[in-house]
């Protein structure tokens, strides 16, 4: 063996500078690539392990948790004593994060008395603390798995934690904690909007109307301070509540607004006046028509058409001179609709 | 005699749990926690009414209908479980010959007062 490596040794030695750098190398890389195999073996078998003592532990605790579940009022004794089992369980890491995994993924799928009753293990058994932790966690999505937690099971004690994240730098985080303030508490929720300094996406207001109208209680909150908001989003948002709720004693506030800096409020605003058909502001609209954008008079001249009557045919055969095709087809449907035989006699002109 | 249930539903521990619900209520009950396994289960147990999800590994909830209502010609009744957006599956699934559905999250009273009274009526 010796006299071997001596020979390999020799001729190595005997061989030119390149082809000695050469070998060099495709010995280093077929060292590198053993390990690097011998390494991947090793994480691949401990990754196998893990996920086999995972189904171990979701195996055994499916099996409690569904006994659980279903023990009688006989079975008092036994109920108790897995309710200590379990509360032990959880303060192991992995055994928790399948006890929590299994509870909230069974209430995914179960709604009445079951899904009441897991909530009700979940508070019990201190899994609420743990999503707490996470929801105080400096990771922003650690945070809104806690979130997402807290409001799937419907943990209620969770109000000041979640206003602090309304206003957080992230996006995700912050409209995640907006929407958990109106599943929990429904209108009391909307008063997020007093302190938001962050714009809401359209997305957003979509989700939480969305979420809003799921809403049993019919009392609806005062909106009238949201609309004088420095937020020009959540004016938005609460103009789109005022047309939702009907809120239709709100027409001076939504007339005030027809003249607010921001040309958006302006013109939801407008579009809620001829939505609820409000004549008192045909003035203001028609004072407003002449120095407001294009696309604003377009909202202007559709609310007007909601509110015409036949003193406005002066204004409407005016805008028939409109350089904007479409300001000039709502004029012509509202004349049509005013004085058909006009229109008939103008078109034949035209 | 026991009325038999065929579960057909790949959510291990939703299966169990309505599994433990229908023992309950007195009914033989199958399991099966794919699509595949489903077929082979009704050919050999001859369930009187089956229970599927319509996402399922291998085979889907609409092949296990219409592997029953088409190729074993049996009038078996068959509840379906589908989740939010999943109309469309349903109708297919209503179109095949299923008897009745259930949009999840679900109430396993409600369930098993479904299949008490399409029992009741195949009677």
């Amino acid at each position: 063996m010796k006299e071997f490596l001596n020979d390999l040794i020799s001729i190595y030695l005997s061989l030119p500078l390149l082809i000695q750098v050469i070998w060099v190398v495709i010995f280093v890389e077929l060292i590198l690539i053993l390990s690097s195999f011998i390494h991947l073996n090793l994480l691949r078998s401990r990754y196998q392990n893990k996920m086999k003592e995972h189904q171990k532990l979701t195996d055994k605790y499916q099996e409690i948790l569904i006994n659980y579940i279903y023990f009688t009022e006989d079975e008092i004794d036994e109920k108790n004593k897995t309710t200590k089992l379990l509360k032990i369980a959880i303060k192991n890491k992995s055994d928790r994060k399948v006890i929590q995994n299994l509870i909230l993924t069974l209430h995914d799928d179960l709604t009445g008395e079951l899904a009441e009753f897991l909530e009700t293990l979940y508070y019990d058994l201190g899994l609420v603390q743990y999503s707490l932790k996470k929801m105080n966690s400096p990771v922003w999505f650690i945070k809104i798995k806690g979130i997402r937690e807290v409001t799937q099971m419907k943990v209620k004690d969770v109000y000041t934690e979640t206003l602090m994240l309304i206003n957080h730098k992230n996006q995700l985080l912050r409209s995640e904690a907006q929407l958990t303030m109106v599943k929990l508490y429904q209108f009391e929720g909307l008063k997020f909007l007093d302190t938001l300094d962050f714009p809401i996406t359209e997305w957003q207001q979509i989700l939480l109307i969305e979420e809003i109208q799921s809403i049993r209680n019919q009392e609806i909150p005062n909106l009238t301070n949201w609309l004088y908001s420095k937020n020009d989003s959540v004016i938005c948002f609460s103009l789109k509540l005022v047309k939702l709720f009907n809120q239709i004693q709100m027409k001076d506030d939504l007339i005030k607004l027809v003249q607010h800096p921001s040309e958006k409020v302006r013109r939801t605003a407008i579009d809620i006046l001829g939505y609820f058909r409000i004549l008192e502001a045909k003035t203001i609209l028609k004072q407003i028509f002449k120095n407001s954008a294009a696309e604003t008079q377009l909202f202007i001249i559709q609310a007007l058409s909601q509110l015409s009557d036949k003193k406005d045919i002066p204004f409407f055969e005016k805008q028939l001179n409109s350089a904007d095709f479409d300001i000039k087809k709502v004029a012509y449907d509202t004349l049509k609709d005013l004085k058909p035989f006009l229109v008939t006699i103008n078109l034949n002109k035209v | 005699m026991k009325e038999k249930v065929l579960l057909a539903e790949d959510d291990k521990t939703l299966s169990l749990l309505l599994k433990f619900r229908l023992e309950k209520e007195g009914y033989e009950t199958f399991m099966a926690s794919d699509g595949n396994e489903a077929q082979k289960l009704i050919e050999s147990s001859k369930p009187d009414i089956i229970l599927t999800d319509i996402m399922m590994p291998f085979s889907s909830g609409l092949e296990v209908i219409s592997f029953v209502k088409d190729t074993l010609k049996r009038d078996t009744p068959i509840i379906v479980f589908s989740a939010a957006g999943q109309e469309e599956m349903v109708l297919k699934a209503f179109n095949l010959g299923a008897t009745d559905f259930m949009s999840k999250p679900f109430s396993p009273n409600e369930l098993i007062m479904r299949i008490k009274r399409i029992l009741m009526q195949k009677k």
